[in-house]
């Protein structure tokens, strides 16, 4: 066995070892991004209507879209990177008057019409107790 | 001699390679995500678990029993809950274990908080016109002395024989709403089944009545997410806002009343105007939280949020507490064990239980 280490050792150039350490240093640098789904994060506005994805609407592209759900029409804009709800039937208005979201893991919840605008990605808080 | 060695070093970094590869598959953690409109709410359950295939069929299961279970406690529904509403006084209605199981609960509740929390007020909140399809209409009304006196003083009880596991209601002034513990039950039943799968972690959320667990005796590599799960207290007065978040290791309940849940405002005229969270100048808040011994919306708090080990225990006490109001309501939390809470006075101050003194809570409304 320490015959074999003394031949590899031999054998192994300063660049081999250079070039292991740089494969695993890369590879452990690259190991966190793994778990963080980081395509979506941030870029996009989910829409569901009842838990349905019915658009992937980019951050990117001003625009305005209506859906439609179970209590009327939901308009919501993008624009400069951010979204928010125009319109959407329901007298609480909770998710007109939550305003612009642009941050990954900002939610918008039109209850009475069932339609939900999420930016995926990971916001550091998991849920709000309301 | 050579050429063996160049062998062995293509041998050494195919190893290399192949324990790396082996590393980032047994690091991965698939999450599944999905949500369903159940409940009068968004139901929405989160599963973490190293096979995707398990999370998605534990959601899946998950799902389905939230449904079933959704049936069987509305007011209206066709359930035995929905059954016992419909015959009114004094018939006894045969009631489903899952029905049972919480009339039960709810009447543990209701002697525990000295009759703050109350599953027999059905006919007052409905009076108030807080009914299961308030969401649409988004206003109520404010009924007359005369309307609502023979509602609070009936003597009201829900008459339970558990052998025969029956049920009957005292007298016709009764409607059993379980609206403040089933949602509770719900997820508690959800999170059992999604707890029969191998998965590392799972967010149950309904509206707001969360319930999360870690399964923290799994060995877990180095560069795993091990932070805690992150829930925020929602602040009553502003919809943007939140009032602090509470970090959450292994398995913890967590549910909030407030008044801006379910309410509306009067003006001096009577006119009525939808619920918000902000205060409107010149108009009062009527809101969904009955005390049970004035018939009327509770005064003095305006959020109670529970931290326990159980969604049920969470719901029922959030409801109890916001009606006890601060003092008698602290007390009750002080004297439950692994109970917690965060309340928030009408005048904007925060309070919180021994248990949160850690959690950065300001002490007043920000």
């Amino acid at each position: 066995m320490r015959e074999l280490v003394r031949t590899v050792r031999r054998y192994l150039t300063w660049g081999d070892y250079m070039l292991i350490a740089l494969v695993l240093l890369g590879a452990s640098a690259t190991i966190p991004l793994l778990h963080k789904n980081a395509e979506a994060s941030g870029r996009w506005a989910i829409v569901r209507v009842d838990g349905q994805i019915v658009h992937q609407l980019p951050l990117a592209k001003d625009q305005e879209v209506t859906v439609i759900g179970p209590a009327g029409e939901t308009v919501i804009q993008v624009q400069g990177g951010r979204v928010r709800v125009l319109r959407s039937p329901g007298a609480q208005e909770i998710c007109m008057r939550q305003g612009w979201i642009h941050k990954p893991g900002q939610a918008l919840i039109c209850l009475p019409n069932r339609v939900t605008i999420e930016i995926p990605g990971d916001s550091g808080i998991d849920a709000i107790s309301r | 001699m050579r050429k063996t060695l160049s062998l062995l070093k293509i041998f050494v970094f195919g190893v290399l390679a192949s324990s790396l590869v082996l590393i980032y598959l047994q690091g991965r953690v698939a999450i599944v995500q999905e949500e369903q409109y159940l409940l009068g709410t968004y139901f929405r359950i989160k599963a973490q678990s190293r096979s995707q295939d398990q999370a998605h069929q534990a959601v899946r299961e998950a799902f389905a029993e939230a449904k079933r279970l959704a049936e069987e406690f509305s007011r209206t529904g066709t359930g035995s809950l929905g059954e016992l509403n419909r015959q009114g006084c004094c018939a006894a209605v045969q009631l489903t274990d899952d029905v049972l199981t919480v009339l039960e609960a709810a009447q543990k509740y209701r002697e525990l908080s000295d009759g703050a929390f109350d599953p027999t007020i059905g006919k007052i909140v409905d009076l108030w016109g807080f009914t299961q399809d308030w969401d649409r209409a988004g206003v109520g009304r404010i009924p007359s002395e005369e309307a609502l006196r023979p509602l609070v003083e009936a003597p009201r009880n829900i008459l339970i024989d558990p052998q025969t596991k029956t049920a009957r209601l005292s007298s016709s002034a009764v409607a059993v709403d379980l609206g403040g513990i089933a949602k509770g039950y719900i997820v508690d039943r959800v999170v059992e089944i999604l707890k029969k799968h191998e998965l590392e972690s799972a967010l149950v959320d309904a509206g707001g009545n969360i319930r999360v667990f870690t399964l923290r005796s799994r060995r877990v590599l180095w560069w795993e997410d091990r932070r805690p799960f992150r829930i925020a207290v929602q602040h009553p007065r502003d919809e943007r806002k939140i009032i602090g978040i509470l970090e959450i290791w292994g398995d913890r309940a967590l549910a909030t009343s407030g008044d801006y849940q379910r309410c509306f405002f009067a003006d001096a005229l009577g006119n009525i105007f939808p619920c918000r969270y902000a205060d409107e100048p010149d108009k009062i808040r009527y809101h969904h939280i009955m005390d049970p011994k004035t018939g009327k919306p509770a005064r003095g708090l305006i959020s109670a949020t529970i931290v326990a080990p159980t969604a049920m225990e969470a719901d029922a006490l959030s409801t109890a507490v916001f009606v006890l109001g601060e003092q008698r309501g602290l007390a009750l939390i002080e004297s439950l064990p692994d109970v917690e809470g965060v309340l928030v006075t009408e005048e904007g101050r925060i309070l919180t239980s021994s248990g949160l003194r850690e959690a950065s809570f300001p002490t007043e409304l920000p």
